[in-house]
């Protein structure tokens, strides 16, 4: 199986408050990288276009406010300022299309403070704790934590040097 | 030398690892990227990051 990697381009945020990575087959079909960070959208399944285009316009529908300029001080603190969006514009990105009605970490992963961000990165490298363990301690679902660690670049990073997820 | 890369689309193909998931293979340097990935962000991660050590190390300047 040879599938390709749809290409990522950089757009203006709903209200040109950052840019946000977006994902692109065609004209119209776009989505942000946060919602093809979505544990459905699994490579060894395909990609099927029409469903995240559908999921896109469904969760965009009832957050009409889920743009940077949306977020807090705290919120923007973690990475959507323009000083920060270089090295963040992944997480940031997630942050803000995760603010899911779906809620499914115990805790706003909308809201999610940088603290609890930092704790969790040193969790996993310093402690060297699974990331099912770092989402007990803190009250995060394991998918939210792994999605932390992924778009913070630390998951990948420690995986390539072999040590355990 | 061309320094600039074009378009995922174009320049990384996935092959199925099995269990392990695919595996990004740049079509550009002809070599496989990272390890094999299972979920497409982590594929968009390994790729941003192979395109910018790349971008750095055909422009002569030190990978940070």
């Amino acid at each position: 199986m040879v599938i390709t990697l749809p290409s990522v381009t950089y757009e203006r945020a709903w209200d040109g408050g950052g840019w946000l990575p977006v994902l692109r087959r065609g004209d119209n079909d776009m989505t942000t990288t946060a919602w093809a960070g979505d544990r459905s959208y699994n490579l060894k399944e395909g990609l099927d276009w029409d469903r995240i285009r559908a999921e896109h316009d469904a969760r965009l529908a009832t957050m009409p406010d889920c743009f940077v300029g949306g977020l807090n001080e705290e919120e923007r603190s973690i990475g959507t300022g323009s000083d920060r969006l270089q090295q963040s514009h992944i997480e940031a990105a997630h942050m803000i299309t995760t603010g899911s009605p779906h809620r499914r970490g115990k805790k706003n992963q909308w809201s999610i403070p940088k603290a609890d961000l930092d704790e969790m990165v040193r969790l996993y490298i310093d402690e060297e704790m699974t990331v099912p363990e770092i989402g007990e301690r803190l009250g995060y679902s394991p998918h939210s934590v792994r999605g932390r660690l992924v778009t913070a670049k630390v998951y990948l990073a420690n995986r390539d040097k072999g040590k355990r997820s | 030398m061309n320094t600039n890369f074009p378009p995922s689309s174009d320049a990384v193909v996935f092959r199925d690892r099995g269990v392990d998931g695919v595996q990004l293979h740049c079509l550009i340097c002809d070599e496989d990227i990272g390890l094999p990935v299972l979920y497409l962000n982590e594929a968009l991660v390994v790729w941003d990051k192979h395109r910018e050590e790349e971008t750095l190390k055909r422009s002569g300047k030190k990978t940070p």
